[in-house]
């Protein structure tokens, strides 16, 4: 397949630059269908491909298997030689039109129905669920890699490959948006699959407000601006392992999450403000989200459930 | 004899650079017996009785050749003792992080060990038995002077299988694919590796080190990167467990299931199915005497294979007259592991040269 990939896979457009190098909307030539390819260029050294890109992209093919109704088709990888310290990685996803990005920016005022905001949220919480069950974490999760199809399916986009390009991010300088960001990504504390929920109670936000919650222009504005809504967190909280010091925000103490999301419900507030805890350890995780009052009342109609 | 193949002798050399890698004790130790524990519910041994007539029956149905029947109702089946164990078993092998996912992790090992598994034995004409055999038996050679887990082994041959299934490689580069397979098992389940001048040097420089990392991209993409596989290992560790088998009954069920390694007619089989006869056949080939507790948890380890009784005797039918013949044959790589003292001699058990009188046993 490696010879043939530049056969097989016929381009027909570049669909966005993407933090990690060009996405390239393209045709297969076999089956017709349309595909986003995504490549990595990883360094390969005399011993052939890295480890990490090995098992990562195992893993990714592992994942596959199951076939998650919320997690995007990932149908071919193909390596290919560069140079000799560079081997071109391609992933075949399915190509989807519409991102949550463009989905928001086309619905007309009022804005979507509390209904389909829920039935989005069950979705994409769905995905996160199986996600962080096999041990993936997104890591960047963002309207733009949320992807809706025409029948309103959700599914979640560019999971899991943070690590496989991490090692050749320092290459290319991206400016990656900071706005979905946990508070422990931006002191640059450890971090684990809670990051995801973070980012997630950004989009539930955006969701009603058709606009982001938290659009910080540095670490530092953004972690202001998510203290403004949530509050200075108390010293204990205040993760050891970072040189950010607490002193460097002003005391504010949390405001009502409905006075920037107006149109949510009580149940919804209550989890919007599960997911935007503070401390990670404290975060509400996918499952139990799943589970919250939030989507327990009248049964909403559902595209999936797994 | 083994031409193509570089001697052991001749390979020895390099090894020493490398370093042992750590063995992780857990993993490898037998599993130990607990004789002090009580078996309060014997409902699996209901189960085991429909299993010995059915053997005694000689019934082979072909259907149940491919499926674990049994795992669509395994839910309702299993006693809740029988999952009890199952948990406590997993917990004990390390196999699992957290103990609360046990019963999930193992229901998913059951239900995706199917999905790896090769549709037919179906090899490539060129790729002959004979071929096959010698080619895996250098590879279990290397395998054993890398140090690599077992686990690696079972990859290995898996990736090969599978590579061979679905890339065009010539005969002159089947050694070359052979070595590939392992590198890549490695890649995907050791913590160190070895260098690619090295594997060069153990197949005596008949390939560049170019063209063994162009076979690497050969085989990921011809795999598409699929390298996920569940070893029979694990499910062998987890039915001795439960069984309380002892420290020798696990040393030649591993010997008999890497056997079957060289057994073309044994691709098609579940990793469950291979581990489940290895140990079945373990069993009746050592004739421990038996304990009322030991046959209790005999018999509730027997009860996940409700269903694919024929499938296991036929197994068993495999591996026996593999053993039978194992130290008179050519490629008798682990004839000579499992000779050693640590694995405490089993494949030179008397009882494994006569296999009329085990195949007897067996039905």
């Amino acid at each position: 397949m490696a010879d043939t990939a530049g056969i097989q896979y016929e381009p027909v457009a570049e669909i966005g630059g993407g933090a990690y190098g060009t996405v390239y909307k393209a045709r297969d030539t076999e089956s017709g269908q349309f595909v986003a390819l995504k490549s990595v260029r990883v360094q390969t050294d005399q011993n052939g491909l890295p480890i990490s890109t090995v098992r990562e992209v195992a893993l990714l093919r592992r994942l596959e298997q199951f076939d998650h109704p919320n997690v995007v088709r990932l149908m071919d990888v193909c390596a290919t030689q560069r140079t000799d310290q560079e081997t071109k990685v391609t992933l075949v996803f399915e190509h989807v039109d519409q991102d949550l990005k463009t989905y928001l920016e086309r619905t007309p005022a009022p804005g979507l129905a509390p209904d389909r905001i829920k039935d989005l949220m069950r979705q994409l919480l769905c995905g996160l669920a199986f996600l962080h069950s096999n041990r993936v974490m997104h890591r960047d999760l963002k309207p733009e890699n949320i992807l809706v199809t025409s029948q309103g399916q959700v599914k979640l986009a560019d999971f899991g490959l943070a690590r496989i390009y991490s090692c050749h991010m320092a290459l290319t300088p991206v400016v990656v948006t900071l706005w979905y960001r946990p508070p422990e990504v931006l002191l640059q504390s450890s971090y684990a699959t809670p990051v995801d929920i973070w980012s997630t109670g950004c989009i539930f936000a955006e969701m009603f407000r058709r606009k982001p919650l938290f659009c910080g222009e540095s670490e530092v504005d953004q972690l202001g601006k998510i203290f403004e809504v949530i509050g200075l967190p108390p010293e204990e909280e205040w993760p050891t392992d970072v040189t950010l010091s607490r002193k460097n925000f002003p005391p504010v103490t949390p405001r009502s999450i409905t006075d920037f999301v107006p149109e949510i419900n009580e149940q919804g507030a209550q989890l919007l403000l599960k997911m935007l805890t503070f401390d990670p350890l404290k975060r509400i995780s996918a499952l139990s989200a799943l589970e919250h009052s939030y989507f327990q009342d009248e049964e909403t109609l559902t595209q999936t459930k797994s | 004899r083994r031409a193509p193949l570089r001697t052991w002798a001749n390979a020895c050399g390099p090894i020493d650079r490398w370093q042992p890698v750590e063995v992780d004790e857990s993993r490898m130790a037998p599993v130990k017996m607990e004789p002090e524990r009580r078996w309060g519910d014997k409902s699996g041994c209901i189960i085991l009785s429909s299993f010995s007539s059915c053997i005694a029956d000689g019934c082979v149905e072909e259907h149940v050749l491919h499926g674990m029947q049994g795992l669509h109702s395994l839910q309702a089946l299993v006693p809740s003792l029988l999952r009890h164990e199952i948990e406590r078993a997993l917990e004990k092998l390390n196999l699992i992080e957290d103990g609360v996912y046990a019963w999930e992790m193992f229901l998913e090992m059951m239900r995706t060990q199917s999905w790896n598994s090769l549709p037919n034995a179906d090899m490539p004409r060129h790729f002959t038995e004979t071929t096959r055999v010698i080619l895996v038996d250098w590879l279990i050679q290397v395998h054993e002077m890398l140090h690599f887990q077992e686990d690696t082994l079972y990859l290995a041959i898996h990736l090969l299988n599978r590579s061979l299934q679905l890339i065009k490689v010539t005969t002159a580069n089947l050694q070359l694919l052979g070595m590939v397979c392992l590198f890549l098992a490695a890649k995907k389940e050791e913590c160190l590796l070895p260098e690619v001048s090295g594997l060069c040097y153990l197949m005596d420089h008949t390939y560049t080190k170019h063209q063994l990392l162009r076979m690497e991209r050969k085989v990921l993409c011809g795999l598409k990167f699929n390298l996920s596989f569940c070893p029979p290992l694990h499910f062998l560790f987890l039915l001795a467990s439960i069984a309380r088998c002892s420290p020798k009954v696990v040393w030649m069920a591993r010997y008999l299931m890497e056997l079957s390694l060289l057994e073309i007619q044994c691709l098609v089989f579940l990793p469950m199915q291979l581990a489940g006869a290895a140990l079945c056949l373990s069993r009746r080939v050592l004739q421990e005497p038996s304990t009322p507790e030991g046959e209790a948890a005999w018999c509730l380890a027997s009860s996940i294979h409700v269903g694919s009784e024929p499938t296991l005797l036929k197994i068993m039918h495999i591996l026996a007259s593999a053993a039978a013949k194992a130290h008179s044959r050519e490629t008798c790589a682990s004839f000579i592991k499992f000779s050693s003292s640590e694995t405490l001699h089993v494949s030179r058990h008397p009882n494994l040269k006569n296999a009329s009188a085990l195949l007897g046993m067996c039905t």
